[in-house]
């Protein structure tokens, strides 16, 4: 992985900007490699030295990562807050060290809105406690699952299944003195995945809302961390998301190659940076679709998915799969994208510009549907930085954040290519965005072709050592069609992470959702609004049937639903 | 024109069945349209009987155990049905009677009223938010046509329906009536309860908003009501409001496919637009009310 190194001055000055402002409480600063600065503070000095960074340094905060080390020398829990000065290349971590028993720090939330998940969930499932969090409820954690019990924790089998208390009920925010509550969800019906919103509305006025999601929590964390391998959490990784699970295994890779110290090949990183370019396309033509549904324009919806068409058949032409394109692992990636094919590639990809800039026209051009998406959904750039959104929902407030440039993975180093940005904060420059940025995905993707038929048709892989060192740190990130995806891994004494932290950028997204229904938003405005950040909650492959007159309820398994859903075809037709 | 009898009694007893069975063609043309509009093949023509075949065979939850909130679906087919009953067909108006064109608005207006109530008795928020849009929009677009109609009442100097049409026949348009025709053609999709303004059943908004508590038989029947009323809404337009002078052989197979042509051109129409926000589709509605403003001041001073 490439590593722009941060100019050593800065990295000093960061460490002595928090050394000002916290004296002996600033505990260590290490630099493992450029680029990467850890900073470890004494629990108290929390909020000083996040206030340094973040107020002082107007850095931006990523995520905050709870870990385990009661098993490793000298260990208790440790919480790491992740903050990003992007234009200096430069990610720093604010380590704070906890005692083994009834760990508390004080929490960053007041002064770092978008820490708010964050930190319920390290209480959640690590059980250490925010102190002055606003919300003492539950964030992923079943209603009845037993309390003093936190699952991420290295002592709690990853099998284990206590016993569930049926009665507990979740308490959901109580609504303003006189208005309604409208639900939408727990299954929500637009988007049609696990999540719940409380709208307070007041007639059609929206004076609130209220979001509860984490329904089908599939514990990919603990698993990675406690079962899999270095190379099967690739995989796992992948399955995070449905739509965009390349960004996934991309950032886990990278992590796991800056904790191991490997760098992948050139050719390798042409690949990933091709079909993560592919990855975003297809995403920002099939969110477009489900826009133009949203606000009742389905011919938006049906155009816009039958140009997405032609790159599944390149995804699959290229990779072997129109979805989970399965071509990374650590070190580099399994598939080659070989000379012989370019010409089809290329071909593909001048079909999907031509039409996408027809739709695009007719569209800006389309007074109705500007008017539903304008000055609808604002966020300003100050709350965007609060709640540390990212990707096109950031970008869409002006402010220029990609990954992409200001932290290049890949081959990024190598690409031309433009950040668009919009000021509207709206709806409508999200879509403006999203749109823009597919054509300067198109011209990246050319580079790659071009740069991958030059070079020699070997090296996709840099060998990974039999054994990693362990307790070692990586940082992946991988600007997501939907912004930052971010992993953290820590090396495991046996041959897979010891703690591996996904933070996949809705999780920062969905928070600035009921700031972005400012007052005077409608209950119309709602589902576009939410759509707007392009929300990805984790799909769910279970159906529950019950018998009205008996009462009998039985889950259909996934084989079940899996014949059931190919009984109309024929056989042989899904192959 | 004096009705005849004889005729009176056969409309009475045909077209009821008529009004009913041929309905729902218009759900399958619409889709149909649409698709292909949408780059996508489409329904085959006769999936409005389909649909309502399959649904009646359904079994049914009710949120209501209120003895109106069953009713009110019947109500809503009778009168929708009722007020197609008043249609003319080429200037001849079996059922006709003096004032049947305030009838035919109340009988229409009823049965949009019945779909708010209905909305109202679920319970559900969706309900009640689909009831309450149902109801504003009917207060804007209700008096466009009630003053389309005024427009040619002035004009002929009566309120049956089957004489508006032969005066305009006998006299050629005028500016105003021109100008109501053009109103009733602009808020012909509000009418007829389609995007850009189905607002009130909005599935991404408000999961089908007044119709949410209904499902299996009840929800055939609020199906086949609007059929009926999307049919009697295209006929009022294409018959009373764009009058073909013709007789009535020729008159007839030609109002089935003006009546065609119009649902038709509103279908789509339908998938141009996104759909409106309440206080933008009340402005779109408010510059259509000015224009039938515009039509009763032509149609007072004369032209």
């Amino acid at each position: 992985m490439t590593v722009t190194a941060a100019a050593p001055t800065r990295t000093g000055e960061v460490v002595a900007a928090v050394r000002a402002a916290l004296g002996a409480r600033l505990l260590g600063a290490d630099e493992p490699v450029p680029g990467r600065l850890y900073l470890t503070v004494a629990p108290e000095a929390t909020v000083p030295a996040v206030s340094a960074l973040y107020a002082g340094l107007c850095a931006r905060y990523v995520i905050s990562v709870g870990v385990d080390r009661r098993a490793h020398p000298c260990g208790g829990f440790e919480v790491l807050h992740l903050f990003a000065l992007d234009a200096d290349h430069l990610r720093v971590a604010v380590r704070v060290p906890l005692p083994a028993e009834a760990p508390r720090l004080p929490s960053i939330t007041p002064l770092v809105r978008g820490a708010a998940w964050a930190e319920q969930e390290n209480r959640d499932l690590f059980g250490i406690e925010p102190d002055g969090h606003p919300d003492p409820r539950r964030l992923v954690l079943p209603d009845g699952f037993p309390a003093g019990l936190h699952p991420l924790r290295k002592d709690f089998p990853y099998d284990f299944k206590p016993p569930e208390d049926p009665q507990a009920r979740f308490q959901p925010k109580e609504p303003p003195p006189g208005s309604t509550v409208v639900p939408l969800g727990p299954f929500f019906p637009v988007l049609e995945e696990p999540s719940q919103w409380r709208v307070f509305a007041d007639g059609e006025a929206v004076v609130g809302a209220d979001y509860r999601g984490f329904f089908s929590h599939r514990a990919i964390e603990k698993l990675g961390d406690s079962v899999l391998t270095y190379n099967q959490v690739v995989s796992l990784a992948e399955r995070i998301c449905g739509i965009c699970g390349c960004v996934h295994s991309t950032a886990y890779c990278q992590a796991v190659e800056e904790a191991a110290g490997l760098e992948a090949p050139l050719r390798a990183r042409l690949v990933r940076t091709l079909v993560l370019e592919l990855e975003r396309v297809q995403s920002h033509l099939l969110w477009l679709g489900i826009a133009g549904h949203i606000v009742g324009f389905d011919w938006v919806f049906m155009q816009s998915w039958k140009l997405r068409e032609p790159l599944m058949w390149l995804a699959e032409y290229l990779t072997g799969s129109r979805k989970h394109f399965a071509c990374n692992v650590v070190g580099g990636v399994s598939q080659d994208v070989p000379r012989a094919k370019h010409a089809r590639a290329l071909e593909a990809l001048a079909t999907v510009e031509r039409e996408t800039l027809e739709l695009v026209q007719a569209l800006q051009g389309d007074d109705a549907l500007v008017a539903r998406l304008k000055g609808v959904g604002v966020l300003t750039p100050d709350e965007a930085r609060s709640l540390g959104v990212v990707g096109p929902t950031v970008r869409a407030s002006g402010l220029p954040l990609d990954v992409r440039r200001d932290h290049p993975y890949a081959a990024y180093d190598l690409m031309r290519f433009d950040v668009v940005t919009h000021d509207g904060c709206d709806n409508w420059s999200r879509t403006l965005v999203r749109l823009g940025e597919s054509f300067e995905s198109v011209k990246i993707m050319r580079q790659c072709l071009d740069q991958l038929a030059v070079l020699p048709e070997d090296g996709l892989v840099a060998e990974m050592p039999e054994q990693l060192p362990a307790l070692r740190e990586g940082l992946g990130a991988v600007e997501a069609p939907r912004g930052e995806v971010f992993h953290y891994v820590m090396t495991g004494v046996r041959n897979g992470p010891d703690r591996w932290r996904v933070r996949a950028p809705s999780y920062q997204n969905l928070q600035s959702v009921p700031v972005m229904l400012k007052p005077g938003s409608t209950i119309a405005d709602v589902p576009i609004t939410l759509g707007s950040v392009d929300p990805c909650f984790s799909c769910t492959e279970r159906m529950e049937v019950v018998q009205v007159a008996s009462g009998e309820r039985r889950v259909w398994t996934h084989a079940e639903l899996l014949e059931r859903s190919r009984a109309g075809r024929a056989p042989g037709e899904d192959a | 024109m004096t009705p005849s009898w004889p005729a009176a009694v056969l409309w009475a007893l045909l077209g009821p069945p008529l009004l009913l069975g041929l309905a729902p063609f218009l759900d399958g043309l619409g889709r149909r349209i649409r698709a292909r509009l949408h780059s996508r093949k489409g329904p085959p023509l006769t999936q409005g009987w389909l649909d309502l075949a399959k649904l009646a065979g359904k079994g049914e939850v009710r949120a209501s155990a209120d003895p109106l909130s069953r009713a009110l679906p019947w109500v809503a087919l009778a009168a929708a049905t009722a007020a197609g009953l008043l249609l003319p067909v080429a200037g001849h108006a079996p059922l006709g009677f003096a004032g049947d064109g305030l009838v035919l608005l109340y009988l229409l207006g009823l049965s949009c009223v019945c779909l708010a109530l209905a909305g109202l008795a679920g319970g559900s928020p969706y309900g009640f938010l689909g009831a309450s849009r149902e109801l504003l929009l009917l207060l804007f677009v209700e008096p466009v046509v009630a003053c389309a109609f005024f427009v040619l009442a002035l004009k002929a100097g009566t309120f049956r329906l089957d004489q508006l049409v032969l005066w305009q026949a006998a006299h050629g348009p005028s500016v105003s009536s021109v100008l109501a025709a053009l109103a009733v053609l602009m808020a012909l999709l509000a009418y007829l309860g389609k995007l850009p303004f189905d607002l009130s059943e909005a599935e991404q908004e408000l999961t089908g908003g007044v119709l949410v508590e209904y499902g299996g038989r009840s929800l055939a029947l609020w199906r086949w009501a609007l059929f009926v009323r999307w049919l009697v809404v295209a006929w009022l337009a294409a018959e009373v409001f764009l009058p073909t002078p013709a007789p009535l052989a020729l008159g007839v197979p030609l109002a089935v496919v003006k009546v065609l042509v119009v649902f038709a051109l509103a279908a789509g129409a339908e998938t141009l637009f996104a759909r409106l926000r309440l206080d933008q589709a009340r402005s779109v509605l408010t510059q259509v009310a000015f224009l039938i403003v515009f039509a009763v001041t032509f149609a007072l001073i004369g032209a």
